[in-house]
């Protein structure tokens, strides 16, 4: 018999599907639970050093003498390196490599690196690191954008204080369309730099192979081939003998994108030729490791009584702190998230990104919408409020679809599911009934106040044009039957290996237990791009529904062979291949591959994709071509009287394209909504004069299980014909709207409005009051 | 890190350790805080005195109207034991503030007091409940006021070669009344910003005696002495109430910092008090 031709239009029509939009477990999940995934900082290999790094003892001086001949004599010390020991380019960085290996004649912030010592044990380490002299001429220290803007200010590099300057070409006339609004609103929006607290901090172990040249580097990390073209550029090293082993991590949220330890272990390996372990301490991770970028956001929004949005200037101010790792990209997508998923027919976007010597900015989950939609949501809900609109009609109004223009003036080519989560929005419970709900809660604890708030985004997916955006795999099936999909993304906790086991399931119709998935190894995998902008899913996933398009004939030449019939009477479904003649005979997927090895046929291809991009060109990489949409409804209790807050339900409403795994869905809206909770009303890397006032986990608040409030996902679906099974990725967006939506039901319930993040009780008892904190 | 790890079978072994080791030895109780300490590198003792074995410290008895909790009773322990359940409920609700179900676990009574800082979650109730500190060295045995305990920050009376050995509380009347209102930073792992414990005895309607204790506002905890003598031989209505909330708040001594602020701080001690009254109305 002939089975049916399966729909293939990849997730476009109503298919029903075995694997895709399913609820199928990790795959990652029983080692995870039963404590046997190895990761990194697990590894203590025979004979290993411990290596640790002497950190700038002042946030911003000129180093006059730096003396390490006692710490080299201390006995168990094996190696103790400066910039004087590295071969190749001393910088590192995602986009420009200022950031010093080691710093050679000044120190910028308190995280530099200026010496490695690799001892037999931590203490002798310790001890060495103490035993280092260093002679510093302290610089005046810049804490903040206004500071370093400030005629006069000290230049912490020699080209100034400005990092990155970028001004997307203006659309229309902003101005006078402001002129011209009935309503015009305008408010500064300051937000901290956020620590990503992974539970693994920073670290690894790094061994170098003296019979084969190959240096190899277990280590947290996004873009394995990123670090192995760094670590080569320091070492001055044939790349292809740089081994990056990053998965899995134990989370990196953006913050291991960047180098960390990979070339100071490449180093003190290849010195010592003994196996060297470096593993950040919590300290260390704060300080050193980049965060999320402090920013000011000043907005200039004009509207019609009618409600429809007239014009938008945004300026985005960056506090990028010593370096430069990502700063640049992270302003521009500040500016391309700060209209949010809305029409303006005008409208003008300026940032400025600006070094200090406060914390370092780098990429973090949301890569500068957070700071952005913190403000732009809380606008238009005082333009509701001026309108005595609802504030989801007030979206609805202004809300994008595909096809249309969009505030910076691209055409949104691809899926564009605002309207559809607003609306699902409106229909929930909470909304629908939430002066009921409020009122209810009010009569049961009465001392306590409660509101309802809602905000949207949109979220850019992948890194935008311009930019190499691309993802290779490898498929192989072994004479067992057994499927082998390789991949260079990092397993970050985001589940993101389950989904390509899926779609690889679903598309040569197989069961998911068939297939082993290796990952982020330079050695064993090919190069898919970095696992960030919450594009993993997407990219790989068309590799692998490229490599399947390519693996599928290899398979009906086998069975031709095998069969001894003509290719063309062949063709695969249903994990076989069937002959369409001959009364239907067909050979399993263990019989193509038991024949394949007997013939010596290799069932292995290779596939490749490269992210469609926007019909504009603004540079830098904006703007984006895909994007993430989600609305988020919070619920808050506030107590007037302290100024608490208690989030009490969060309802997050995604837009991912199709959902491939339901339940790798709810789980990254789960995370992602505490950490936005934590950014909005605990967190805050506190920074004076260059000093870190909080170094650990009683300082720097994050929110705990019962900080967390009650969740429930609500998937709209919008399958983007681009995308594999129609998905797009859902990584950041769920961590981003659900501040302003807090702060907006903080504002529902007391009538407050808050500028400035974390809004503490202390804010809220303030503000009640009338007076400043 | 380094150092000498001792641990003794018996109390008298540790005690003649103590006393041998002339001060540089830290008693390791539940660890919650010592351990901790070492390794940020904020104390480096040259010896570690492990008590943490030591049955004899780990009872909870009531003799002759007066409650004895051994030093090494856990706060999670105290929390669920039924004579302090009964006898002491403002205690044991300040154990349950105490960190996370595992610190609660391997923290003691003992170690949070000797910490001896203003924002310890036990040490308000203690005030209210005028415990005394029983103070062991080899050549006796003292009890202090808990009031004459603490001298500053991470301070106290506490000689060297002394353990603390247990807390005693006159048990309070069936119909005393107490609470340990707190605001941390957060619901849970949470150092108090402010807390405030009480004990009210009422005689009719009236308040015949009230202790009142304020944490984390001052170098120590301290006691609101102008609050309890307004609030004795009056009758608790919201009149009253709101009285002693302003007299509270003016008698906090908070300073800001990382945490929060002096006005906040001095502001909830009076509302932490107003609300607790509140709840025994």
């Amino acid at each position: 018999m002939v089975p049916p031709v399966k729909d293939r239009d990849q997730g476009i029509g109503m298919t029903e599907y075995r694997y895709i939009g399913k609820r199928t477990p990790r795959v990652d999940a029983r080692d995870k639970v039963t404590g046997k995934t190895v990761y990194s900082t697990d590894l203590y290999p025979d004979g290993m050093l411990r290596a640790r790094v002497l950190r700038a003892a002042i946030p911003h001086g000129k180093i006059l003498r730096l003396d390490v001949s006692r710490a080299r004599k201390l006995p168990g010390v094996e190696a103790v390196l400066t910039h004087q020991d590295i071969p190749g380019h001393n910088g590192f960085g995602i986009v420009t490599p200022n950031w010093p290996v080691l710093c050679v004649d000044r120190v910028r912030y308190r995280g530099d690196a200026l010496a490695l010592v690799a001892a037999v044990d931590e203490e002798t380490a310790e001890e060495a690191l103490k035993l280092i002299e260093v002679e510093y001429e302290p610089l005046p220290i810049i804490d903040t954008p206004e500071e370093a803007l400030a005629e006069g200010a000290v230049q912490i590099h020699r080209d100034g204080n400005i990092q990155h300057r970028m001004d997307i070409p203006p659309k229309g006339d902003v101005e006078k369309a402001l002129a011209e609004s009935e309503i015009v609103l305008s408010q500064t929006y300051r937000t901290q730099f956020m620590e990503h607290a992974y539970l693994e901090t920073e670290g690894g172990v790094a061994i170098y192979d003296e019979k084969t040249g190959v240096i190899t580097v277990w280590c947290g990390d996004q873009y394995p081939f990123r670090d192995q073209l760094q670590v080569a550029r320091s070492l001055d090293w044939d790349p292809l003998k740089i081994r990056i082993i990053g998965s899995p991590t134990g989370g990196a949220f953006g913050g291991k994108d960047e180098i960390s330890v990979q070339i100071h272990l490449a180093l003190l390996a290849y010195r010592t030729r003994k196996p060297v372990r470096l593993h950040w301490s919590r300290e260390e991770s704060i300080v050193a490791g980049p965060k999320r970028h402090a920013m000011n956001s000043t907005f200039r929004i004009g509207a019609g009584k009618d409600g429809r949005l007239r014009g938008i200037d945004v300026q985005v101010v960056a506090n990028t702190g010593a370096y430069d790792t990502i700063a640049g990209p992270v302003l521009n997508l500040a500016l391309e998230s700060s209209p949010g998923p809305y029409k303006y027919p005008h409208s003008r976007f300026r940032g400025l990104s600006v070094y200090t010597n406060s914390a370092m900015g780098g990429e973090f989950r949301g890569f500068g919408a957070p700071q952005v939609v913190f403000g732009l949501e809380q606008e238009l809900d005082k333009l509701a409020g001026k309108l005595k609109l609802d504030p989801i009609e007030l979206r609805l109004l202004n809300a994008v679809e595909q096809g249309d223009i969009s505030a910076l003036g691209h055409r949104l080519q691809t899926s564009a599911g605002i309207k559809d989560t607003l609306e699902a929005a409106r229909k929930t419970d909470l909304w629908r009934r939430r002066e009921e709900i409020k009122r209810d809660l009010a009569a049961a604890h009465p001392r306590l106040r409660f509101g309802v708030g809602v905000a949207s985004e949109w979220h850019a997916v992948g890194l935008g044009v311009g930019l190499p955006d691309f993802a290779n795999v490898t498929i192989g099936i072994g004479e067992d039957g057994g499927i082998t999909l390789r991949t260079g993304a990092i397993e970050i906790g985001q589940g993101n290996l389950t989904a390509y086991a899926q779609i690889l399931a679903e598309a040569l119709e197989c069961g998911i237990e068939r297939i082993t998935v290796i990952h982020g190894d330079t050695f064993a995998c090919p190069d898919s791009g970095s696992v960030t902008a919450s594009r993993s899913v997407l990219i790989n996933g068309n590799a692998i529904l490229n490599g399947v398009k390519k693996l599928q004939p290899l398979l009906v030449r086998v069975a031709a062979r095998a069969l001894d019939l003509p290719e063309e009477n062949l063709a695969y479904g249903q994990g076989r291949v069937f002959s369409q003649i001959d009364n239907g005979r067909s050979l399993s997927l263990d019989e193509l591959a038991a024949r394949a090895a007997e013939f010596a046929l290799p069932l292995q291809v290779t596939g490749a994709a490269v992210f469609a991009t926007s019909d504009k060109d603004f540079g830098d990489g904006l703007p984006h071509n895909y994007y993430t949409y989600i609305t988020q409804l919070a619920l808050v209790g506030v107590d007037p009287e302290t100024g608490e807050v208690e989030v009490r339900k969060v309802i997050s409403i995604p837009e991912m394209g199709r959902a491939i795994n339901l339940a790798g869905v709810e789980g990254q809206c789960e995370g992602g909504v505490v950490m936005g909770i934590g950014y909005t009303l605990y967190e805050k890397v506190a920074v004076e004069k260059g000093e870190f006032l909080t170094k650990g986990f009683s300082t720097y608040i994050l929110p705990t299980t019962l900080d967390s409030p009650e969740q429930e996902t609500v998937i709209v679906e919008k399958p983007e014909k681009s995308g594999p099974y129609g998905g797009k990725g859902v990584g950041e967006a769920p961590t981003v709207p659900v501040t302003p939506a807090v702060a907006n039901a903080i504002h529902d319930a007391v009538g407050l409005r808050f500028t400035r993040l974390p809004i503490t009780p202390e804010d809220i008892v303030a503000g009640l009051e009338g007076g400043e904190r | 890190m380094k150092f000498e790890y001792q641990r003794p079978a018996t109390l008298e072994a540790a005690l003649k350790f103590l006393a041998a080791a002339g001060g540089d030895c830290a008693p390791l109780a539940g660890g919650t805080d010592l351990l901790v300490m070492i390794q940020e590198g904020l104390v480096g003792p040259r010896t570690v005195l492990d008590i943490s074995r030591l049955e004899e410290l780990k009872n909870i008895r009531e003799e002759d109207g007066r409650i004895e909790i051994g030093a090494l009773v856990s706060h999670g322990r105290a929390a669920a034991a039924k004579l302090l359940r009964e006898k002491a409920a403002l205690l044991v609700e300040s154990c349950l503030q105490i960190g996370s179900p595992q610190i609660r676990a391997s923290g003691t009574i003992g170690g949070n007091l000797v910490m001896a800082s203003p924002s310890g979650d036990t040490i308000p109730a203690l005030y209210a409940l005028g415990a005394g500190v029983v103070l062991k060295s080899v050549t006796g045995t003292r009890t202090v006021a808990i009031e004459d305990f603490f001298t500053g920050v991470k301070k106290s009376v506490r000689r060297p070669d002394e353990l603390l050995t247990a807390i005693v509380f006159p048990a309070p009347e069936p119909s005393a009344r107490g609470f340990y209102n707190k605001l941390g930073q957060r619901k849970a792992l949470a150092i108090a910003k402010v807390s405030v414990a009480a004990l009210v005895t009422r005689k009719g309607e009236k308040v015949e005696k009230v202790r009142i204790a304020l944490g984390a506002v001052a170098p120590t905890v301290i006691r609101a002495p102008r609050t309890e003598e307004y609030l004795a031989g009056r009758k608790l209505d919201p009149e009253t109430i709101a009285a002693a909330r302003s007299l509270c708040a003016g008698e906090s001594r908070a300073i800001t910092d990382l945490r929060s602020t002096a006005g906040y701080r001095d502001r909830m001690a009076g509302l932490l008090l107003a609300r607790g009254l509140e709840d025994l109305l």
